[in-house]
């Protein structure tokens, strides 16, 4: 059968029975078995489980259809869900080996909606670990790799969500993204990769890493669906404090978009500059109005980033004693006592107000630029990433420099706004590059529509890479 | 460029309990060095008259007044305290 790359390609062929659920779930088992070897986006296969649901929904169509389609509104989707979503039952690691052998007795929020709504779960995807990094290296389970070439990293840290979509061992996944890791690898594995509003998706069982800017992403081929996913999802949890229901998208027939000139300077790849240039063009093309902003503190994001992250990383990972969850301390691997211990320092006595409140203060300019240019315009355009997919080990021995990575994305984490990553062509590599659309707080649907756009008339996301 | 010495490295291994033996006291030396003098040019930044920000969303701790309730009470003691069941035998 071929794998649909959309909801509503696999709705279609659900109606008009051309396959079942359990066939669908039966060619990504059979894909999984077949080439997850080499990849490694999977951390655990769920066949039983997987298979059972869709046997269960095959009867519920059978039932009841076409009404089944609209009390489960995404029926026929398959998801693999990054390994800190926690799932009842069902190992969840967070790509650590500290929780090597966790086992929660609760499922997230997002789990537990998506199984209300019809999505069956494949497997749990792999992650670097506790979701910190670049490239999906810092996994404890091993390295994933890049579907598009083998010899490249997927990106990170939801390496193994965009690797396994990529591949289509599911039709779609689930990330996080506290500075870019939902968006990055989408962009390097030819995917759409859409982070919410901080506080539009319900965190509640996801494994936290830096709580003021952690949220809920998800990894797709078409914009369209992370719409339908982000419909279902968002919404109050009362067990996620940080939730606000708020909307202030605006659909219109001509947008003005920004182009932030601070995100275009010397660093930026030809390649992906060229490929997000003709991305801003096509927009041009249609009527649409782009105009040059600037966002001074650009420059200043990483460092801030980097002291407000690791100084909630080293409280959240403080509540892993040992005692109450899996393993002892020992296991935490290099880049997690890396930040574990510059999250210490920057908090220490004597440091607090040089690093951590320092940083605290220019986050808010960071986000009084957004907030100024969003007074000029409906949107920014930018590149995801500096560079195309670089090569595995490229940056393992230097941090700096894979931090860094998060340049052009990391700004909206701090912001807390919305934001997607879209699929625009190619390297002369044949290696996928996407760009970025941001909108303000709460304004996802904008995005939403703007990304549509330019989906309908450019189809890179339906090239699919060769196994 | 921006150091951590040997003891204050000893001081945040053991504040954040974890085990990190010689070599990798070493590495993680010269690569915080490093990402400490990135970090420095925060330094830059005129921040004197900026607040701090923790939270995007406007989210705020809700508060509500005390509702004061009085107790009925028979046998006040000393005029101050209340009598209550006992907790531990």
């Amino acid at each position: 059968m071929k794998l649909p790359l959309s909801i509503s390609e696999v709705q279609k062929n659900l109606k008009n029975k051309s396959y079942s659920n359990v066939d669908i779930v039966k060619t990504l088992l059979r894909r999984i078995k077949k080439y997850d070897k080499t990849y490694n986006s999977i951390i655990t296969v769920c066949p039983e489980s997987a298979l059972k649901k869709a046997h269960e929904y095959d009867l519920l169509c059978q039932k009841s259809s076409p009404d089944i389609f609209y009390k489960k509104p995404l029926l026929g989707c398959t998801v693999l869900h990054k390994d800190l979503f926690s799932t009842k039952g069902i190992k969840t690691t967070a790509g650590s080996a500290v929780l090597k052998e966790y086992y929660p007795d609760y499922s997230s929020t997002v789990a537990k909606i998506l199984e209300n709504k019809g999505v069956i779960t494949v497997g749990k995807a792999n992650c670097d670990a506790w979701a910190h990094g670049a490239s999906g290296e810092n996994s404890e389970f091993g390295i994933t790799k890049n579907p598009w070439n083998t010899d490249y990293v997927p990106g990170g840290s939801s390496s193994g969500s965009a690797a396994g979509v990529s591949a289509n061992f599911a039709l779609f996944a689930t990330g996080t993204d506290t500075g870019g890791s939902v968006r990055q690898p989408a962009s390097f594995c030819n995917l759409v990769g859409f982070k919410p509003t901080y506080g539009a998706i319900s965190r509640y069982g996801v494994i936290a890493m830096a709580s003021s800017l952690d949220t809920v992403g998800l990894l797709t081929h078409t914009v369209e669906d992370s719409q339908k996913i982000f419909k279902e999802l968002k919404g109050k949890d009362h067990r996620d404090s940080t939730i606000v229901l708020k909307d202030t998208s605006k659909v219109k027939n001509k947008y003005k978009i920004g182009i932030p000139k601070e995100y275009f300077v010397e660093g930026l790849d030809n390649q992906v500059r060229s490929i997000v240039k003709k991305a801003a063009d096509f927009y041009e093309k249609k009527g649409h109005e782009l105009t040059e902003i600037s966002l001074p503190h650009t420059k200043y994001a990483i460092s801030t980033y980097y002291i407000i992250m690791s100084a909630e990383v080293s409280s959240n990972l403080a509540r892993y004693d040992g005692i109450r969850y899996g393993q002892k301390r020992k296991e935490f691997g290099k880049e997690a006592k890396r930040r574990i211990i510059l999250g210490t320092f920057v908090l220490s006595h004597g440091y607090y107000d040089a690093y951590y409140l320092k940083a605290m203060k220019v986050r808010t300019k960071i986000s009084e630029d957004f907030n100024k240019a969003f007074e000029k315009v409906d949107m920014i355009l930018s590149p995801v990433s500096p560079t195309p997919p670089f090569e595995i080990g490229e940056k393992t021995s230097d941090p700096l420099s894979m931090y860094l990575s998060d340049v052009y994305t990391a700004s909206a984490n701090l912001a807390g706004i919305p934001a997607i990553s879209i699929p625009a062509g190619f390297t002369d590599k044949n290696l996928p590059v996407g760009f970025q659309l941001m909108g303000k707080r709460f304004s996802e649907n904008t995005l939403f529509d703007a990304g549509d756009i330019f989906q309908k008339e450019n189809k890179y996301h339906e090239i699919s890479p060769v196994l | 460029m921006a150091k951590i010495s040997g003891s204050q490295l000893d001081q945040l291994i053991r504040l954040s309990e974890l085990y990190l033996d010689e070599k990798e006291k070493q590495d993680i030396k010269i690569k915080l060095s490093k990402v400490l003098t990135y970090i420095e040019k925060l330094k830059e930044v005129d921040t004197s008259c900026t607040t701090e920000t923790s939270q995007v969303t406007g989210i705020v701790d809700v508060f509500r007044e005390d509702k004061h309730v009085s107790i009925k009470q028979k046998k006040p003691f000393s005029g101050k305290y209340y009598i209550a069941p006992a907790v531990f035998e």
